[in-house]
């Protein structure tokens, strides 16, 4: 039996009961002021593999990748770029690339053993792997591999012949027409377009 | 020189999709946006074609939509099709189209549209509905009269979409019917008729010979030259007082009440 003082409400003081003077103390704003958060709060932040990539970031990621890949994405919309049909897939690709980056970091900063046990630090290396090969399935599909490259050639032959050319004739939407007509062949690419003019 | 969308240039649509080169005097019709187009000409400059290429224009890069072809007879929109069904056949799209010949219909599953010839009567063009985007009537100066009106209200609904109506023909028609009077407001500046100025004439055409053209020029009077070959409007030189005359001589007057006669 408890020798401690109990309240009206039969909790005992301490672990929480209503009557301990700190019980309260976390959420007194008052008493135990904070600054506010700074632009791109990292306070939370353990390794950032789960983080939320923040719209600023993904876009230069984005012209870093587009950039990057230049011309050996195999698709390419009127204007050179990627189709926008694509974009998703580029984005979740960007996405995963970053966090892997910042997974990568996290390992170069603190080492992937524990600093007080020497124990290898599975979770976040396990996360890791997950995360290279999210990215390898994403590269593959956009035809960013060799193998995924072939694969991607057979299946746009494939598209090729099935798209209707009146269907992408009478595509009312203007960007979509034109990468359609372009794909079966129907008008020039964009490199038979600088020419003379 | 950058690639012009087909879709949104006759010209460009008739080379690239086509295969064709159309002629500069047809160039210039394909590319006019008036709601009524008048090919008016004498004899094989490209008229017929010029407006099948519209047709198939539009039925190939508007969707859920029809073109009707027609013309004096039930025989001349089926010929008008067929020369559609040629110029496909073709083509790059060779393969998108289905015939049904009984019908008189061209019909693309890919866009859900078609062209259709029509016989030129009132119950078959009047009131055809929201899918009309165009309409073509061949050898107008002998179609029925009430053609013109029969399409024309037809066509205004999708008249922001670009929906036309090709009509083409040789001179031919007195100056009552639609033809001529169509012609009239054209060559007037009517904002809503487009014809050619001058008519088409069959030398545009450098396919024909030349040495033949002259031939037949020397083989006809020139009341017959200037219509065949020229397409112009002859019925003052087929007349013994000109049409201008005549109606200066003309005027609305009030008669007097005949003495006796009951008011």
């Amino acid at each position: 039996m408890s020798s401690g003082r109990r309240t009206k409400s039969g909790k005992p003081t301490g672990g929480g009961g209503a009557g301990h003077p700190k019980s309260l103390a976390n959420l007194n704003r008052g008493a135990t002021p904070r600054s506010p958060a700074p632009a791109g709060n990292q306070r939370h932040r353990r390794h950032g593999g789960y983080a939320r990539v923040v719209g600023d970031r993904l876009d230069a990621k984005v012209r870093e990748l587009v950039e990057a890949i230049g011309e050996d994405l195999p698709l390419r919309d009127a204007e050179g770029d990627p189709p926008a049909a694509d974009a998703a897939a580029v984005q979740l690709l960007v996405e995963c690339l970053v966090r892997l980056q910042d997974v990568r970091g996290w390992l170069t900063d603190f080492g992937w053993r524990d600093e007080e046990t020497g124990a290898p630090r599975q979770d976040v290396i396990e996360l890791e792997r997950r995360l290279r090969r999210e990215a390898w399935d994403y590269l593959n599909g956009l035809g960013l591999t060799p193998a995924g490259r072939a694969r991607l050639g057979l299946d746009l032959a494939r598209t090729a012949a099935a798209i209707d050319p009146v269907a992408a004739l009478s595509e009312p939407d203007p960007e979509l027409r034109r990468a359609l007509l372009q794909r079966i062949g129907l008008i020039p690419g964009r490199e038979d377009d600088d020419g003379d003019d | 020189m950058a690639t012009i969308d087909p879709t949104l240039d006759r010209v460009e649509f008739a080379e690239q999709i086509l295969g064709l080169s159309p002629f500069d005097h047809q160039r210039e019709a394909l590319r006019r946006p008036e709601p009524v187009i008048l090919l008016v000409g004498g004899r094989r400059p490209g008229k017929t074609l010029t407006a099948c290429i519209a047709g198939l224009h539009a039925v190939t890069t508007r969707r859920d939509s029809d073109w009707l072809v027609t013309g004096p007879n039930a025989d001349k929109p089926r010929w008008v099709i067929g020369e559609m069904l040629d110029l496909i056949r073709s083509s790059k799209i060779a393969d998108q189209v289905a015939y049904d010949e009984e019908a008189m219909r061209l019909h693309f599953p890919g866009s859900g549209s078609a062209a259709i010839g029509v016989p030129p009567t009132g119950g078959q063009l009047r009131g055809p509905g929201r899918r009309l985007i165009g309409a073509h009537i061949e050898e107008a100066g002998h179609c029925p009269p009430g053609i013109l009106r029969d399409l024309r209200y037809g066509l205004a609904d999708r008249r922001e979409e670009g929906a036309q109506l090709w009509i083409s023909g040789s001179p031919w028609g007195p100056p009552d019917h639609f033809f001529h009077a169509s012609w009239r407001l054209a060559r007037d500046g009517d904002p809503d008729f487009w014809t050619p100025d001058p008519p088409w004439r069959s030398e545009m055409n450098p396919r024909l010979p030349r040495g033949w053209l002259e031939r037949e020029r020397a083989r006809l009077n020139s009341i017959e030259a200037a219509s065949e070959l020229d397409g112009l409007w002859v019925e003052d030189g087929a007349q013994f007082f000109p049409r201008a005359l005549l109606e200066s001589c003309v005027c609305d007057l009030e008669m007097p009440p005949l003495l006796g006669a009951p008011a």
